[in-house]
C-alpha cells in the first residue's frame, strides 16, 4: 500500500518535472524571439510584427541552401543569418528611417504590412509544404534524474544564454551599445553629440533579424518550417510583455517563465476545460500583466511628461 | 453656394445607390453588400482609432460578438429582426465599455498588444464554446419585417445600404459635435485635453462604446447576410483589414472610412479580374498575391500619403487650385 503510494507520488513528480523541462524548451524559443524584439524596441521604439516572418524567411533560405545546393548545415545557416542581417539593415534604411518621428501606430502598421508581404512572397516561392530543418545530432536524448531531455532543447537553451550574455555585454559595455541606449532615450540630443544614430538603428535591425533566424533554426527543427510559421513570433508577445519590453534579461526570464506556464496549464488544466488552455493562457497572463504591471517584471517604468 | 453643391452631389450619389440594382447583376450586388457592411465597421473603428487615437487590433472580435449575438438572439429568443440588430449593437457596446475600463490605462504599443490578445482570446472562446457551435459556427435566421423577407441579393442590398447610410449619417453628425471635437483633442494630446477640462476617461469610454456599437451592427448584418456565423469570419486578419481600411481611406474622416472600405473590399475582386485576363503561364495563387498587395498598399500609403486617399484628394485639389491661381495671375 505504502509502496504503491510512493510510486504514485514519484510518477506525479516525474510528470511535473517533464512539464517543466518541456516548458523550458518552449520558453527558450520565446526567449530567443523575445531578444530579437527587445533589441529593435530598445533602439527604435518599434515592436516589429514582421519578426516572425523574418525568422521564417531565414529558415527557408537556409533550408533551400541545404537541400538544393547541398551546402553543409552550419555554412548554410551562416549565409541565411548574413542575408537576413542585410535585409533588416536595408529595411531600416529605406522604410523605418523615414518614419522615425511619426506615430507608433504608423510604424506598427508598416511592420504588419511587411509581414503580409513576406508571407505572401514566401508562399509563392516555397509553397505550403511542411518542412523540417535537418539539424545535425537532433535525435539525441539525455537522461537526467529520469527525465528525458532532447539535446536540441539543450542547444536552444544554451544558445539563448550565450546570446543574452553577448547582447548584455554589447549594450552595457560596448561604446555602440551605450550609444544605442542614448539614441533611444533622446534622439535629437544623440544627433547633437555626434552619435551615428542612423548606423546604430540599421545595425540593431540587422542584428535583430539575424537573431530571429537563429530562433527560426530551432523552431524549424523542433516544430516545423512553413510560410505561416511566423505566427509563432506573435505568441511570444505575452512573454516579452511579462519580462518588460525594454529588458534583455526580462525577455529571457519572461520567455522561460511563459514556457513553463503554458506547459503547466496544458498539463493540469486542459482535461477540465473544453478547447484547452494551452493556446490562450499566455494571452490571459498578458492581460493580467498589462492591468497590474504594464512595464513587466524587469522593464523600466516610464514616466510621462507633458 | 458650396453647401448647395455638396447637397447636389449627395443627392446624385444616393439616387445612384438606389437605382443601382436595376443595372448590375447579383454578383456585383453581393460585392456592394459587403462594401456597405464594411463601411459600418470601418466607421466604427475610425471613431476609436482615427478620431480618438486608440489603436485597436481587436475590431474583428467586436464584429464577432455582434454576429454571434445576432444569431443567438434570433434563434433562441425568436425576436424580430428590427429588434435584434440594435440589441446586438448594444450588447457589443456593453462589452466595449467593459473592455474600455482597463484599456484606457494603456497607450500606444501596449494597447495594440492588449487588443491583439483580446482578439486571440475571443476567437478561441467562439471556436471552443458549444453554445456558439465551435469551429462550425451556428446558423442565423433570415431577416424579415413582418411577412416581408430580406432574402436574395436585391432585397438585402437595400437593407444594407439603408442601415449603412443611417449609421454613416449618425457618425458624421457625432464627429462634428462637441463629442467629436473632444475626441480629436484627446488624440492630439490627451494631457493637454485634460488640462482644458475635457473629461478624458468619459470620452474615451464613449468612443469605445460607440465604436463597438458600430461593429455590433456590422457583425449583425453579416450574420443575416451569410445566414450563418463561423469563427473563420473574424480572425486577426479581419482586424488588420479594418485597420488598413481606415488607414488607406484616411484616419479621422468619415468619408475616409467609406473610401477605404470600398478600396479594401474591391482589392480581391480587382485581382480576380486581372488574373482572369493574364496569360495562363503567369497564373499565381490569388491569396498570396492578395497578401503581397495588401502589404504594399499599407506601406506605400503610410510612407507617401499619410492622410490616406481622402487626404490625397485634398492635396490634389489644393494643387489644382494653385495652378488655377498662378494661371490667372499670368
Amino acid at each position: 500500500m505504502e509502496e504503491g503510494e510512493r510510486e504514485d507520488w514519484r510518477e506525479k513528480q516525474l510528470y511535473f518535472l517533464q512539464l517543466i523541462s518541456s516548458g523550458l524548451s518552449l520558453g527558450s524559443l520565446y526567449a530567443l524571439i523575445g531578444l530579437a524584439f527587445v533589441l529593435i524596441y530598445r533602439a527604435s521604439g518599434v515592436v516589429n510584427f514582421a519578426q516572425g516572418e523574418m525568422m521564417m524567411i531565414g529558415g527557408l533560405i537556409g533550408f533551400s541552401l541545404i537541400s538544393y545546393l547541398h551546402i553543409p548545415f552550419f555554412a548554410a545557416y551562416l549565409i541565411a543569418v548574413l542575408v537576413l542581417f542585410f535585409f533588416g539593415f536595408f529595411i531600416e534604411r529605406y522604410v523605418f528611417r523615414r518614419m522615425r518621428t511619426g506615430k507608433v501606430f504608423s510604424a506598427v502598421m508598416v511592420t504588419i504590412g511587411l509581414s503580409s508581404i513576406l508571407q505572401g512572397l514566401s508562399g509563392m516561392v516555397w509553397g505550403h509544404e511542411i518542412r523540417e530543418i535537418p539539424f545535425p545530432a537532433k535525435m539525441g536524448v539525455i537522461n537526467i534524474w529520469g527525465i528525458g531531455l532532447f539535446k536540441l532543447d539543450l542547444y536552444a537553451i544554451a544558445t539563448t544564454i550565450v546570446i543574452l550574455i553577448l547582447f548584455s555585454v554589447f549594450i552595457h559595455r560596448h561604446k555602440l551599445g551605450r550609444a544605442m541606449t542614448a539614441s533611444s532615450s533622446d534622439l535629437e540630443a544623440s544627433y547633437l553629440i555626434g552619435i551615428p544614430v542612423d548606423f546604430i538603428h540599421g545595425i540593431s535591425w540587422g542584428v535583430s533579424s539575424a537573431v530571429s533566424v537563429i530562433a527560426g533554426i530551432f523552431i524549424g527543427s523542433l516544430v516545423y518550417l512553413e510560410p505561416t510559421m511566423g505566427v509563432f513570433a506573435l505568441t511570444a508577445f505575452p512573454a516579452i510583455i511579462l519580462g518588460g519590453l525594454n529588458s534583455l534579461l526580462g525577455a529571457v526570464v519572461g520567455g522561460l517563465a511563459m514556457g513553463i506556464i503554458v506547459n503547466l496549464a496544458g498539463g493540469y488544466l486542459d482535461p477540465y476545460i473544453p478547447g484547452g488552455t494551452k493556446e490562450v493562457v499566455t494571452y490571459m497572463v498578458l492581460l493580467l500583466v498589462l492591468m497590474f504591471r504594464p512595464y513587466g517584471l524587469f522593464g523600466q517604468k516610464q514616466i510621462r511628461r507633458m | 453656394m458650396r453647401e448647395r453643391r455638396d447637397l447636389v452631389i449627395l443627392a446624385v450619389f444616393v439616387t445612384l445607390l438606389l437605382v443601382l440594382p436595376l443595372f448590375i447583376n447579383s454578383y456585383f450586388l453581393a460585392i456592394m453588400i459587403l462594401i456597405a457592411i464594411a463601411v459600418i465597421g470601418a466607421t466604427g473603428i475610425n471613431i476609436l482609432t482615427g478620431y480618438t487615437g486608440e489603436i485597436s487590433l481587436g475590431h474583428g472580435a467586436f464584429l464577432a460578438i455582434g454576429a454571434y449575438a445576432t444569431a443567438l438572439y434570433g434563434k433562441h429568443l425568436a425576436l424580430p429582426f428590427w429588434l435584434v440588430l440594435p440589441m446586438a449593437g448594444l450588447t457589443v457596446a456593453v462589452v466595449g465599455c467593459i473592455i474600455a475600463i482597463p484599456a484606457i490605462r494603456l497607450r500606444g504599443l501596449y494597447l495594440a498588444i492588449a487588443t491583439f490578445s483580446l482578439q486571440m482570446l475571443v476567437e478561441h472562446v467562439f471556436r471552443n464554446w458549444s453554445l456558439t457551435g465551435k469551429s462550425n459556427g451556428i446558423s442565423a435566421p433570415v431577416a424579415s419585417f413582418g411577412q416581408f423577407e430580406f432574402s436574395g441579393e436585391h432585397r438585402f442590398y437595400y437593407l444594407a445600404v439603408i442601415v449603412s447610410g443611417l449609421m454613416v449619417f449618425f457618425a458624421w453628425n457625432v464627429t462634428r459635435s462637441r463629442v467629436g471635437r473632444a475626441w480629436l483633442a484627446i488624440r492630439e494630446k490627451d494631457l493637454a485635453a485634460a488640462a482644458l477640462g475635457i473629461p478624458i476617461t468619459f470620452y474615451k469610454i464613449q468612443a469605445y462604446m460607440l465604436s463597438s456599437f458600430f461593429a455590433g451592427i456590422a457583425g449583425g448584418l453579416m450574420a443575416y447576410y451569410y445566414g450563418y456565423v463561423a469563427p473563420d469570419f473574424f480572425t486577426l486578419a479581419v482586424s488588420v483589414q479594418y485597420l488598413s481600411m481606415i488607414l488607406v481611406g484616411g484616419l479621422g474622416t468619415i468619408y475616409g472610412s467609406v473610401v477605404g472600405a470600398c478600396f479594401v473590399v474591391l482589392i480581391p475582386e480587382g485581382l480576380r479580374l486581372t488574373t482572369n485576363i493574364m496569360p495562363k503561364g503567369l497564373s499565381v495563387n490569388l491569396l498570396e498575391l492578395q497578401q503581397v498587395i495588401y502589404g504594399l498598399i499599407i506601406i506605400v500609403v503610410i510612407l507617401f500619403a499619410n492622410k490616406g486617399l481622402a487626404g490625397l484628394w485634398t492635396v490634389i485639389s489644393n494643387h489644382l487650385k494653385r495652378i488655377k491661381i498662378v494661371k490667372s495671375l499670368k
